[in-house]
């Protein structure tokens, strides 16, 4: 178990971290997520022992390792542009950590050749990073980071740089590992995407600060604030008069007819005109402009009910009073 | 909360070494040598350490200055002609195609830079000498019959001084042509303009940098030269350098001798501030 | 048109650069004692080279001393470029300052300067005033091209190397030193250029007993024009080209003179 307490960094007169505190457990998917330049990576440098925190605690399993300096900490990180030894081949990449660990030889060799198979990079073995392509390197680095057992796995940015295919294999890798490990799991990203599709529970970061720690389902439905559910997928905003409680709702949640609903089927009714249509293969997005100059934005996934729509088009849109979301601001 | 503070930041030890090092044995020697500036000649040509001005008087009497002049009239000459001639080559070497010529040219131009000075000189002497290499073909040409003075002139100076600094010249200005976005020439040729235009406009303006670089790397040390003129302009035509040289080594005044190197490097410092003035306006 | 007027005027500036040397050389294997007429083939003048002990004994010097500054100049240099490479100190830009200094300073300048230092405190002139003044200079190069391998430097796989466990040291010798050895040797090699070619402020910091080869060759010209600095000046010419050669393939010297200029 890992608890982070208080932690502050501040560059200058930029706040990178303010106040973050986390508990984390083995065997999750931690995911940190956030917009570029939010503190994230600082954060992730910081558990990894690279930077130096200005307050605050960390403490793994009862024991405070807030000073102890990085080369100390049983905490490993993959970098996000994986910063592989370029003078030293595959199999010594790996071995590093034990090296510096003064395992014996013997031993080194067994767990090398061990990882090296779970990550289905054996025959890359004798290869200089040079050599390797960007899916490999980062086989690579994970197996320099894995292979140590280390109680923390840090990762930074891990799916960013991967094409559709890579990187599903790379989530089923993770995954794989996941049980395997035994390890408390810490992702950073700006991508909500790789995040709600992996994470058991996801911390929002903005301007140095956790917004909100939820699972992804509760982040999705029940964001609270503006910023996170903007951040999270996309909403139209109803009403944002009261700053405690703006009105929001997910384009899904909206239903749209070429006829007038039936009288009180919907609390919430509007109506506009289609001012454009983008067919996306397995949905429809739509974008209604309302009679007084708001536009809303609509998910369809039913392409077949709606396949004669035209922009230019009056439509009626419905919602119910339960797919309403209320955020502060 | 808890203030952490780690080991200390180290990293300034690494510097250390060197620091201590050009302490002791650059500035130091430098400050000595102002030092000296203002003390007495002692006799039998030591130092006597009582402070004077008599050096810096001296300096300004007549055949000094007139030296000095001599000595920067030189350096403009030479600096002027390592930018005449100096300009064309860089341009032609930035304009080849392939990559491979490029470096192959650069790697020829840079490897007098790094030979022996005294060796390229001397080299001159050859050439330059009474029985030297032209003389002797002229005369067995017919043309002449009495050699022709060439060595131990103000003109065997000065292309020694341009043999030794073109490297000098040619090399920042080629860093600054090459520095030039070659889709800034490709656009003004497609607005109209012609390769003349082209050059004064557009080339030329922006390469100057490399020819503030240039003046700097030329005209600055030719004031401070003296085997050139040692070796190929005999007692006729002494720079500054020479006078300094046989003040520490033939008449053992050091003060004195440390009095001209001041002025010198008053000189330098005068060149570079308005190397850095100028530049600073003329750049955009 | 213009275009060849370029080519013709390029091809006689190298000349002009050339030329002289090229005759220098060739003359070394002149048999007649003039540098102006050819008397056919001969190796004589570097035969008696060989028999010159004084200019043995100064070929010894130069070499010598030209290995041991480049040797100890590359070490304090690398420390000092992997400290500024860090830069988290006090008054970097100050201390960068001072280390390029000797660079700019005319060699006039620091050899006189060396040469009243080491006589006001009592230091012989002699194999070690001429040692430590090529350190000194030297130090101001290797920092510099140390420097510039480090700018192509990922610095975050020292972090990853921290990360796994390396201490500064470790991280220092396994995966520092590793990558930025074409450097480290690039130096080297220009530093021992540097010292071997050194004539100004040898000849002011070498008092009387030691002579480098470059002084001696100076002496030699001072009394007359004579085959043997012919020969010596090739010998000593072409272990300098050799060096710088060997030097750019480790890294592309250009790039170093251009990055000092500008």
């Amino acid at each position: 178990m890992l608890r982070i307490i208080e932690l502050t960094k501040i560059y200058v007169d930029i706040n990178a971290c303010k106040n973050i505190s986390l508990d984390l457990i083995k065997n999750e998917f931690f995911f940190v997520l956030g917009p570029s330049g939010c503190g994230k990576t600082t954060l992730l440098k910081i558990i990894a022992g690279l930077v130096e925190q200005d307050s605050g605690t960390i403490i793994l399993n009862e024991s405070d390792i807030s000073v102890i300096p990085s080369n100390e900490r049983p905490f490993n990180i993959v970098f996000q542009d994986y910063s592989l030894f370029p003078h030293l081949n595959v199999f010594n990449n790996v071995a590093f950590g034990l090296k510096m660990k003064k395992v014996n030889k013997e031993e080194i060799r067994n767990r090398v050749i061990e990882t090296l198979e779970l990550l289905k990079i054996s025959n890359l073995s004798k290869r200089k990073p040079s050599e390797l392509s960007g899916g490999q390197q980062q086989r690579v680095a994970l197996a320099r980071a894995i292979i140590n057992k280390p109680k923390v796995l840090l990762l930074d940015e891990p799916l960013s740089a991967l094409d559709e295919k890579l990187r599903f294999e790379m989530q089923q890798v993770l995954l794989d590992l996941k049980s395997k490990l035994n390890s408390i799991f810490i992702f950073v990203t700006h991508n909500q995407e790789e995040a709600l599709s992996l994470a058991d529970r996801i911390a929002v970061m903005k301007d140095g600060q956790i917004v909100q720690v939820d699972t992804p389902k509760n982040l999705y439905t029940k964001p609270i604030t503006k910023f996170i559910a903007e951040f999270i997928g996309e909403v139209n905003i109803l009403d944002q008069k009261e700053e405690e409680r703006i009105k929001l709702i997910r384009p899904e949640n909206i239903n749209l007819s070429q006829v007038p609903f039936k009288e009180n089927y919907y609390e919430h009714t509007e109506n506009g005109k289609i001012i454009q249509l983008l067919f996306k293969g397995n949905s429809i997005s739509v974008i209604v402009s309302l009679d007084y100059s708001k536009t809303f934005k609509v998910l369809l996934s039913n392409i077949i009910q709606f396949d004669k729509l035209e922009i230019g088009d009056k439509v009626f849109l419905g919602w119910s009073e339960n797919s309403i979301i209320y955020v502060k601001n | 909360m808890l203030r952490i503070k780690r080991k200390g930041n180290i990293n300034g030890l690494y510097v250390l070494p060197s620091i201590i090092w050009l302490m002791i044995l650059f500035v130091i020697p430098v400050i000595f040598i102002l030092a000296f500036s203002f003390f007495e000649r002692g006799t039998y040509g030591g130092v006597n350490y009582i402070f004077s001005l008599e050096n810096f008087k001296l300096v300004f009497d007549g055949i000094y200055i007139k030296i000095f002049f001599k000595t920067v009239l030189i350096a403009i000459i030479n600096t002027i002609l390592c930018i005449l001639l100096g300009y064309p080559l860089a341009y032609y070497i930035s304009t080849r195609k392939s990559i491979k010529v490029k470096n192959l040219l650069l790697m020829l131009i840079i490897l007098p830079f790094w030979t022996n000075f005294l060796i390229r000189t001397f080299s001159w002497m050859i050439i330059l000498g009474n029985e030297g290499l032209i003389n002797t073909s002229l005369i067995n040409l017919g043309i002449i019959n009495e050699p022709l003075e060439l060595l131990f002139t103000p003109f065997a100076v000065q292309i020694g001084m341009l043999y030794n600094y073109l490297p000098f010249m040619v090399l920042p200005i080629y860093a600054s042509l090459e520095k030039i976005d070659k889709n800034i020439v490709l656009a003004s040729n497609d607005l109209g303009a012609n390769n003349i235009k082209i050059f004064f406009n557009i080339i030329f303006p922006l390469s100057i940098k490399g020819l503030f670089v240039g003046v700097f790397l030329v005209f600055i040390p030719s004031l401070g030269e003296f085997i050139i003129p040692d070796l190929l302009g005999g007692a006729k035509s002494p720079m500054i350098g020479n006078i300094i040289k046989d003040q520490f080594l033939t008449s053992r005044n050091w003060p004195f001798g440390s009095a001209l190197v001041i002025v010198v490097m008053a000189l330098i410092l005068i060149t570079i501030i308005i190397n850095n003035k100028t530049f600073k306006r003329n750049s955009f | 048109m213009k275009n060849r007027l370029l080519n013709i005027y390029s091809f006689g500036i190298f000349a002009f650069l050339y030329l002289p040397i090229l005759i220098l050389v060739i003359f070394s294997f002149n048999q007649d004692k003039f540098n102006s007429s050819w008397g056919g083939f001969s190796t004589e003048w570097y035969i008696k080279l060989l028999n010159n002990s004084e200019l043995l004994e100064s070929f010894q010097v130069s070499f010598t001393i030209a290995l041991f500054s480049a040797f100890i100049s590359t070490i304090i240099g690398t420390l000092a470029a992997y400290g500024f490479y860090k830069k988290s100190f006090f008054g970097t830009s100050k201390i960068k300052t001072l280390v390029n200094l000797p660079i700019i300073t005319p060699d006039i300048i620091l050899g006189l300067g060396l040469l009243i230092f080491f006589v006001s405190i009592n230091f012989t002139l002699g194999y070690y005033s001429i040692l430590l003044a090529h350190i000194t200079f030297n130090i101001s190069y290797t920092t510099l091209i140390v420097l510039t391998r480090f700018s192509n430097f990922n610095s975050n796989i020292e972090n990853a190397a921290k990360d796994l466990g390396a201490s500064n040291f470790k991280s220092f010798v396994f995966i520092i030193l590793p990558n930025i050895f074409p450097g480290i040797l690039v130096s080297f090699l220009i530093a021992f250029t540097l010292s071997w070619d050194d004539f100004i402020i040898s000849f002011f910091t070498s008092g009387v007993g030691t002579t480098t080869l470059p002084v001696r060759v100076y002496s030699m010209i001072k009394m007359g024009v004579n085959p043997q600095i012919n020969a010596i000046s090739t010998i000593t010419l072409v272990i300098t080209i050799i060096t710088i050669l060997i030097a750019s393939k480790f890294q592309n010297i250009s790039k170093i003179i251009n990055s000092k200029s500008l």
